[in-house]
C-alpha cells in the first residue's frame, strides 16, 4: 500500500517548490534544490570527478554525420568503383598522430581544443527517430514512461545560470526527443527554427513596435490588476498572472537583445560565416546570458538536399556541409576562448549514427551505428587527446568503446552532474543515466 | 458477377455518337483508344443511370497489381449525388458499427446519364489515382497508377498553371486530362472509374472530378440535370467539398446505425438486464436538509447534507453570463457566441432558463469535439503520422468522435475498446489494439483499460510487483493474456534487471522473462468472474468476456468510475481522488457516487443523463469563492463551490479561433500528401478543424522540409498550455503548472497574433465594418471574447483608446483575396521529394508566412486598426479569458 508519508519525490517537490517559478528551463534562473540534496545523500565514485563546465552548446547534426569522412579519416574510396573507404583526403591536425578530413583546416589547428571520440556506439540503424530519440535521452525507450533528453535533464539538475534568461534553449525544430518527458513542462525548452526568425512564441509580431507593446501592456495591467482583486485569494491565478508578468521580462529586451546578432562586428559574423555559423554565435551569446544547455540543430539542407543523411547525390555536395561546420565550430571554439568562456562551456557535436565506409547505388551512404565519432571540446576536459580507434574501415571498434550511456555519463559529469543520480517519475526512481560510466580520462 | 447482355451493351453502343478531336498536349504519350476497349464488366446499364443524379458505386476484392485487367463483383456500397467530382468517400462500418477497411485497393464509380451542349467540349479529368473515363462506352481519357515513392529524393514537381484565369490550379499530387470531344446534343453516358490505393499505398482518393465548357471556355463541374452550375474555382470548389464533407457525415452516421441494427438490439438486452440488476438492488433515500441550503436536484441533497454537518455555507449561484461561459465550455468545449448568449439573456418563458440552455448544449454535436481530448489522454491514442515512434496507435480518434456524436452508452463504447475491432489505421478501435516499439502492446492496453475504467493503476505491474499498491505483476498479465486470447510469456524487457553483485532491487519481483501467464480475471473481489445470463455472445472469447467482466452491473467499480469521472470533469475534483487510482483512495461522498452509478445504469450507460444532472445541480451552478483561509479545502471538498479551472488547451485554441470567426486554416496533418506511401508509415489525419485533430510533428529528423509551419503554431500553443501532441501513456489530470511560455503564447505567438489580428475573416472586423457607436462596439466585441458585458472602467478604457478616428475608420478597399486568406499555400512539398534543397526552400518560405500570420485588412483604416487589435489583443491576455468563470 501507499505510505501515508509523502514520497520522497513529493517531499523534496514541495520543499524544492517556489510557485511557479520551480526549478527547470522555463523558470528564471532558480537553481534546482533538489540537485545538491540529491549530491549531499547519494555521493559516488563518479562525483569525486568534479566537473568544470557550467554550460553546454550541443551541435546536432541530424541525419547521421559520416565518422569517415569527417573525424575518423580512413582510405580513400571510389564510389564509381564501388571501393569502400572514406570520400576525401586527410590533414593532420594538433593532436599528434589524428588525422581529419581534409575540409576541416580550420578545425586542424584547433584540435588540441578538442576530444575525438572514435568509438561510440549503440544498437539503433533502420530508422531516424529512434537513433535520434536515443542519443538525446540516452536509453532505448520503454513502454510505461517518456525520458527527459539530456536538455532537459540539465536543465532540471542546473537551471538557467543568469537571471531572466531560460535555462535551455534548442535552434532547431519542437521534437519529443529534444523535451522534458517525464520531467514536465518546467524542463522544456524555447526554441526557434531559425536565427532571423527569434524564439517562437517569445519574440513579438513584427506588427507591434515598441510603442504599441508599451499601449498594450499599459491597458493590460489595469485589467488584470482589477481581475486579480476580485479574485484576490485564488492562487492559481495569481500564478497564472506571476507567470504572466515573469513572461514579458523573458520577452522583454533582457532576453531579446540576445537574438541581435546585429550587434555583434560584422567582422566576426562574417568569421562565424553561413545560417549555421550565426546560430553557433548565437549559442555563444545565449551561453553568456546565462542559458546552461543550447542544442544547436545543423539542419541546412537547402545546401544539399539530404543534410547529413547522404544517401545518393547528398553525398556530392557533403562537402558544403563540412566546410560550414568547420567554419563555425573553429569561430566558436576561438571566439569562447577570447571571451575566456572555452573552459566552462562544453562543446559536444553529436549526431545520430555514423556511415558505412561502402557507397550505395547512387554514390551515397547508408547508415551505420556500431562506430561512429562525436567530438568533445572545451568544457575544463582534457583535450588533445582521441579516445577509441576504429579498424581500417571505420566499421568495428578496436579499443576503448564508447556507449550513448557513457557518452552522457561523461557530459554530466563535466557539467558536475551525478550521471548516478535518479530522478523521479512519480515514485519511480530513474538514474539519469542508463548505468553509464563517464569517460574518466577526458575528465581532468 | 453482374455482366450487361448482349442487348443492352448494343444499346448504350448505339447512343454514343462521339467523335474524339484531340487529345491536348497533358498526356505525356497518347493513349491507344483501341487497345483499351473497356472489359465487359460494367455492372450499370446506360438504362439505369438516371439523368437528375450521379450514382456513385464502390467495389472491392480487386487484385492488389496495377492493372485494370480484372472483373467487377457487385457494389458493395453505393449511393447518389449531384456532382461528378468527390472531396472524398463515406466510412465503411462494421456491424458494431466502428469504422472499417475496404480492400486495398478498391474502386470506384461514378456514372450519369447528361445532355450537353452540341458542338465541342472540353472535357477535363482530375484523379490522384489511375482513373478512366468513359463517354457512351469509350474511355476518352486515362491517368497513370500511382508512381510508390520511398526514398524521397524526388524533385520538386513544377506546379501546373490553370488552363484559363481564375481556375482552380490542379492541386498537387493530382493528375490531370483535357481532351476536346464534338458530342451531340442527345443524352450521353459519362462513366468514372477509378482505383483507390493499391499494394503499398494509403487507399485514400484524393481529388477527383471531370468538368466540362465548351471549348476554349471555362470550365464548370459536370453534374446532374437541375444541378447548380459549379464553376471550377477555389471558391466554388470549397463550397462544393464542404457541402460532400456534410453530406458525407450524414450518411456515415445512418450508415453506421443501420450497420450497426443487430448490436444495437443485444445492446437493449444488456441495458434490460443491467436495469433489472440494479434495480434489486434498494435505492438510497435522499438525505433530508434544511431549507436554507438551495437545492435544484437530488446532487444537492447529497452536497448539502455534508455541508451542514460541516456546518459551511455554500457559495452563490453564479451570474448567469458566468454561468453561460462555463457550461458552453464545459459541454461544446468554446465559449458561447454572442447569438447563444443573448437568446439565454432574452430567455424569460420561465424559471428553467438554465435547464434549457444545459437542454440545448447536450444536443449540439460538438459535444463529441469536447469528449475527444479527454479520451486521447486517458486512452492514450498516439497516432505518428511519420513512422512508428514509441507506442504509437492507431487514429482510434474517429472512433471515439463518432461514438460521442451518437451518444453511444459507455458500456458499449468501452467494450468496443476492448474488443478492437474494424480499421486499424483509418479509425477504428482496432487502432488501439497497436503499441509501436513496445514489447507487450496487451500489457500496455491492460494497464489503460486498468486505469481508465476500473480505477487500477497498474503503471509499476508491468515491470514488477507494485511497491504502493496491490497489485502483482501477474495479474496486469493475464488481462493482458484475456486481451490476446491466449497464454503469454514475459517478455525479458518487461522485468527489472538484476545483475550478480548489484545491490538487490527495491521492489518485488514474482515473475521470471519467459514465465507463462494464463488469461484470466484477476479481480474477483472487484468483481466477480460470473456473468448474467444472455452477457456473452461467445463465452469462449477471452476478449469478450473480459469487456464483460468490466462493464457488468455486477462491477460496481465501472459505473462509479465512470460518473466519478463525469463529476470531476465539471466539478473539478473527484469524489474520488486520483479518478484513475482507487486503491488508496476514499470517497468524499460515497453516498453521491452510489447514487449517480445507478442512475447511469439505470438510464443505459447514458453519460448525458448524468451530465444532466450535474449541470443541473446548484453545486455545478455556484460561484467559485476562494477567501484564502484555511476552510478553502474544506469549501473545495464539500463542494460548497467549484475548484477553479484554467481552459484547456483545446478549449483555449478553439474558443480563440471560434472568437476570432476565423478557421484553424493549417497543413493537412500528413507528410505524403501526393498519398505516395503505405498508411503503416504515414497517416493522413486530414485537415483540423477543432483542436483535439492535432497530433505530434514532432521533426525528430530536423528537416525543414518536413515542417508543418501552420500547423506547428497551433501544437505550440496546444503544449504551452498542457496538451500532449505524443501520449505513449495514459494519464487523466494534466500537467497544470504554470509556465512562462502559457501568457507568452497568447502575446507574442503565433496563435494570439492571428486571434487578434483583423483580417479579413476576423469576426471582429466584421463588428467593426459595421455601423454602430464606439460604446457599443466596445459592448459587442467585450461580449465576443469574455462572454459578458464590460465593466464601467473597461468601456471609459477602450473608447478612449478608439474614439479618435473612429468616425473615419473604414476604407474603401476590396478584401484581401482568397489566395493570401488561407496560409497554408498550394504547395508540391511531400515526403516524395522532401531531400532536394527546393523543398527545404519552399517550406523555409512557408515558415515566414506562417510567422507572419494573417494578412491585415484593408478595409479599416491601419492606425484605427491596430487600436482595436490592441483591445482585442488585451482581452484575450487577460488572466481572465483562459480561466472558465
Amino acid at each position: 500500500m501507499k505510505p501515508e508519508q509523502p514520497t520522497r519525490r513529493q517531499f523534496l517537490r514541495r520543499s524544492g517548490q517556489v510557485g511557479l517559478l520551480a526549478a527547470g528551463a522555463l523558470s528564471l534562473g532558480g537553481v534546482n534544490p533538489l540537485a545538491s540534496l540529491a549530491l549531499a545523500e547519494e555521493p559516488t565514485s563518479q562525483s569525486a570527478l568534479a566537473g568544470k563546465a557550467d554550460s553546454c552548446i550541443f551541435i546536432w547534426l541530424g541525419g547521421g554525420a559520416c565518422h569517415i569522412d569527417t573525424w575518423d579519416p580512413k582510405l580513400k574510396g571510389d564510389p564509381k568503383a564501388k571501393k569502400a573507404g572514406s570520400y576525401y583526403d586527410r590533414i593532420p591536425t594538433a593532436i599528434q598522430g589524428a588525422e581529419v578530413c581534409e575540409h576541416l583546416q580550420r578545425m586542424a589547428p584547433l584540435m588540441d581544443r578538442t576530444v575525438i571520440m572514435r568509438s561510440v556506439y549503440h544498437d539503433v540503424i533502420d530508422e531516424h527517430a529512434a537513433a535520434v530519440n536515443r542519443v538525446h535521452v540516452g536509453r532505448p525507450p520503454t513502454g510505461t514512461t517518456q525520458y527527459p533528453s539530456i536538455g532537459s535533464v540539465v536543465a532540471h539538475e542546473l537551471g538557467a545560470r543568469g537571471e531572466g534568461v531560460p535555462a535551455y534553449v534548442v535552434m532547431g525544430y519542437p521534437s519529443a526527443s529534444r523535451g522534458p518527458g517525464f520531467l514536465g513542462a518546467e524542463c522544456g525548452y524555447v526554441y526557434l527554427t531559425d536565427t532571423q526568425l527569434g524564439p517562437a512564441g517569445l519574440k513579438r509580431p513584427d506588427d507591434v513596435s515598441d510603442q504599441r507593446q508599451q499601449r498594450r501592456e499599459a491597458l493590460l495591467a489595469k485589467l488584470r490588476e482589477g481581475y486579480l482583486q476580485q479574485h484576490a485569494a485564488d492562487q492559481k491565478i495569481k500564478d497564472y498572472a506571476a507567470a504572466s508578468v515573469a513572461g514579458f521580462r523573458l520577452a522583454g529586451p533582457k532576453f531579446m537583445s540576445v537574438f541581435d546578432l546585429q550587434s555583434e562586428a560584422d567582422s566576426l559574423r562574417e568569421v562565424y560565416g553561413g545560417e549555421f555559423g550565426q546560430r553557433c554565435l548565437l549559442a555563444r551569446r545565449l551561453v553568456q546570458s546565462g542559458v546552461r544547455f543550447v542544442e544547436v540543430s545543423f539542419n541546412l539542407n537547402f545546401l544539399n538536399g539530404t543534410g547529413w543523411d547522404t544517401h545518393n547525390e547528398g553525398q556530392l555536395n557533403q562537402h558544403v556541409l563540412i566546410q560550414e561546420l568547420d567554419q563555425a565550430l573553429a569561430a566558436l571554439i576561438v571566439d569562447l576562448e577570447k571571451h575566456k568562456r572555452l573552459d566552462r562551456t562544453l562543446i559536444v557535436v553529436a549526431t545520430e549514427f555514423g556511415r558505412p565506409p561502402e557507397f550505395d547505388g547512387g554514390g551515397g551512404r547508408g547508415h551505420y551505428s556500431k562506430a561512429f565519432s562525436m567530438l568533445l571540446a572545451g568544457g575544463g576536459l582534457r583535450t588533445g587527446q582521441v579516445i577509441g580507434t576504429t579498424d581500417e574501415l571505420g566499421k568495428k571498434i578496436i579499443d576503448r568503446p564508447v556507449s550513448i550511456p557513457d557518452l552522457h555519463a561523461t557530459i554530466y559529469t563535466a557539467l558536475g552532474i551525478n550521471p548516478a543520480e535518479e530522478l523521479y517519475d512519480g515514485d519511480r526512481p530513474v538514474p539519469i543515466t542508463d548505468r553509464g560510466n563517464a569517460v574518466r580520462e577526458v575528465l581532468a | 458477377m453482374t455482366r450487361l447482355d448482349d442487348g443492352r451493351r448494343r444499346a448504350t453502343k448505339a447512343t454514343a455518337a462521339w467523335i474524339l478531336c484531340s487529345l491536348l498536349a497533358f498526356l505525356a504519350a497518347p493513349i491507344d483508344m483501341r487497345a483499351d476497349e473497356p472489359r465487359e464488366a460494367d455492372s450499370v446499364a446506360a438504362g439505369d443511370i438516371a439523368t437528375d443524379a450521379v450514382l456513385v458505386e464502390i467495389y472491392e476484392g480487386l487484385p492488389t497489381a496495377d492493372t485494370w485487367e480484372f472483373e467487377l463483383a457487385t457494389p458493395t456500397e453505393s449511393f447518389t449525388q449531384t456532382g461528378f467530382a468527390l472531396a472524398d468517400l463515406p466510412k465503411k462500418y462494421t456491424s458494431s458499427g466502428v469504422i472499417a477497411d475496404r480492400s486495398n485497393p478498391f474502386l470506384v464509380r461514378l456514372s450519369l446519364k447528361q445532355r450537353v451542349a452540341a458542338g465541342q467540349s472540353d472535357l477535363l479529368l482530375r484523379a490522384r489515382g489511375a482513373a478512366r473515363l468513359l463517354v457512351d462506352g469509350q474511355i476518352v481519357a486515362k491517368t497513370n497508377f500511382v508512381n510508390r515513392n520511398a526514398s524521397g529524393h524526388e524533385e520538386v514537381p513544377q506546379l501546373a498553371q490553370p488552363q484559363h484565369a481564375g481556375m482552380r490550379p490542379l492541386s498537387p499530387g493530382l493528375q490531370e486530362r483535357m481532351i476536346t470531344l464534338a458530342l451531340d446534343d442527345q443524352e450521353h453516358v459519362f462513366r468514372l472509374d477509378i482505383i483507390v490505393g493499391g499494394k503499398g499505398l494509403r487507399a485514400e482518393i484524393g481529388e477527383l472530378c471531370v468538368a466540362i465548357g465548351g471549348k476554349g471556355e471555362p470550365l464548370t463541374l459536370l453534374a446532374a440535370a437541375g444541378a447548380n452550375p459549379i464553376p471550377l474555382t477555389d471558391d466554388a470548389w470549397a463550397l462544393y467539398a464542404n457541402r460532400c464533407y456534410k453530406q458525407l457525415n450524414e450518411m456515415d452516421a445512418r450508415n453506421r446505425k443501420q450497420a450497426a441494427t443487430e448490436t444495437e438490439e443485444y445492446w437493449e438486452i444488456r441495458h434490460d438486464i443491467a436495469r433489472r440488476e440494479i434495480a434489486e438492488q434498494p435505492a438510497l433515500p435522499l438525505p433530508e436538509i434544511p431549507l436554507e441550503i438551495p437545492v435544484h436536484n437530488a446532487v444537492d441533497h447529497f452536497i448539502g447534507a455534508r455541508l451542514v454537518d460541516a456546518g459551511v455555507r455554500p457559495a452563490h449561484l453564479t451570474d448567469d453570463y458566468a454561468f453561460l461561459r462555463r457550461v458552453t465550455l464545459d459541454t461544446v468545449g468554446v465559449i458561447p457566441t454572442p447569438d447563444e448568449i443573448a437568446a439565454f439573456i432574452s430567455d424569460d418563458r420561465d424559471s428553467n432558463r438554465r435547464g434549457r440552455v444545459i437542454d440545448r448544449l447536450l444536443d449540439d454535436p460538438r459535444w463529441a469535439d469536447h469528449w475527444v481530448g479527454y479520451w486521447q489522454d486517458v486512452l492514450a491514442e498516439n497516432p505518428g503520422i511519420l513512422k512508428p515512434e514509441l507506442n504509437n496507435t492507431g487514429p482510434f480518434r474517429w472512433w471515439i468522435y463518432e461514438s460521442f456524436l451518437d451518444n453511444k452508452p459507455i458500456d458499449r463504447f468501452v467494450s468496443e475498446l476492448v474488443m478492437m475491432e474494424g480499421s486499424r489505421y483509418g479509425g477504428g478501435p482496432a487502432g488501439f489494439a497497436m503499441a509501436t516499439q513496445n514489447d507487450s502492446p496487451m500489457a500496455a492496453k491492460a494497464h489503460v483499460l486498468g486505469q481508465a475504467f476500473l480505477g487500477l493503476n497498474m503503471t509499476c505491474a508491468r515491470c514488477h510487483d507494485a511497491p504502493y499498491h496491490p497489485f502483482k505483476q501477474e495479474e496486469l498479465f493475464s488481462l493482458a493474456a484475456m486481451l490476446d486470447r491466449k497464454t503469454i510469456s514475459l517478455p525479458a524487457t518487461s522485468t527489472v534487471p538484476t545483475t550478480p553483485g548489484a545491490r538487490k532491487p527495491l521492489v518485488e519481483i514474482s515473475l521470471k522473462p519467459g514465465d507463462k501467464i494464463e488469461p484470466h480475471w484477476p479481480f474477483a473481489d472487484l468483481a466477480s468472474s460470473d456473468l448474467p445470463d444472455g452477457v456473452l455472445r461467445n463465452s469462449d472469447d477471452a476478449r469478450e468476456r473480459l469487456a464483460a467482466l468490466i462493464t457488468s452491473p455486477h462491477n460496481a467499480r465501472f459505473a462509479q468510475v465512470i460518473v466519478n469521472r463525469l463529476w470531476q470533469r465539471y466539478m473539478g475534483r473527484g469524489i474520488v481522488e486520483p479518478v484513475d487510482d482507487w486503491e488508496v483512495a476514499t470517497p468524499t461522498h460515497p453516498e453521491l457516487l452510489d447514487y449517480l452509478a445507478r442512475e447511469l445504469v439505470l438510464h443505459d450507460y447514458d453519460l448525458k443523463h448524468v451530465a444532466r444532472l450535474i449541470l443541473n445541480s446548484h453545486a455545478y451552478q455556484r460561484e467559485v469563492r476562494r477567501d484564502g483561509s484555511d476552510e478553502d479545502l474544506s469549501v473545495v471538498r464539500l463542494y460548497a463551490s467549484p475548484t477553479r479551472r484554467r481552459m484547456t488547451a483545446e478549449q483555449l485554441v478553439d474558443s480563440l479561433f471560434a472568437a476570432a470567426g476565423k478557421q484553424l486554416n493549417t497543413e493537412p496533418l500528413t507528410l505524403d500528401p501526393d498519398g505516395r506511401r503505405p498508411v503503416e508509415t504515414f497517416l493522413n489525419l486530414g485537415t483540423p478543424r477543432r483542436a483535439w485533430e492535432f497530433t505530434s510533428l514532432s521533426n525528430e529528423r530536423d528537416r525543414p522540409a518536413l515542417a508543418l509551419p501552420a500547423a506547428q503554431s497551433i501544437v505550440d500553443a496546444l503544449v504551452a498550455f498542457g496538451w500532449r501532441d505524443a501520449r505513449p501513456n495514459p494519464i487523466t489530470v494534466r500537467e497544470e503548472t504554470p509556465t512562462v511560455l502559457q501568457p507568452l503564447t497568447l502575446a507574442n505567438g503565433i496563435v494570439g497574433s492571428r486571434a487578434s489580428r483583423l483580417s479579413d475573416d476576423s469576426a471582429v472586423t466584421q463588428l467593426c465594418l459595421q455601423d454602430m457607436p464606439v460604446e457599443q462596439l466596445v459592448e459587442r466585441v467585450t461580449l465576443l471574447l469574455m462572454s459578458r458585458r464590460p465593466a464601467d472602467d473597461e468601456r471609459t478604457m477602450f473608447v478612449e483608446l478608439l474614439a479618435d478616428g473612429y468616425e473615419t475608420r473604414k476604407v474603401a478597399a476590396q478584401k484581401t483575396d482568397s489566395e493570401q486568406r488561407t496560409i497554408a499555400k498550394r504547395n508540391a512539398v511531400s515526403w516524395s521529394n522532401h531531400l532536394s534543397a527546393e523543398a527545404t526552400k519552399i517550406k523555409l518560405e512557408l515558415e515566414r508566412a506562417a510567422r507572419e500570420g494573417d494578412p491585415p485588412t484593408k478595409r479599416l483604416q491601419p492606425d484605427w486598426r491596430e487600436r482595436m487589435e490592441d483591445v482585442v489583443w488585451v482581452l484575450i491576455n487577460s488572466p481572465e479569458f483562459v480561466f472558465v468563470p
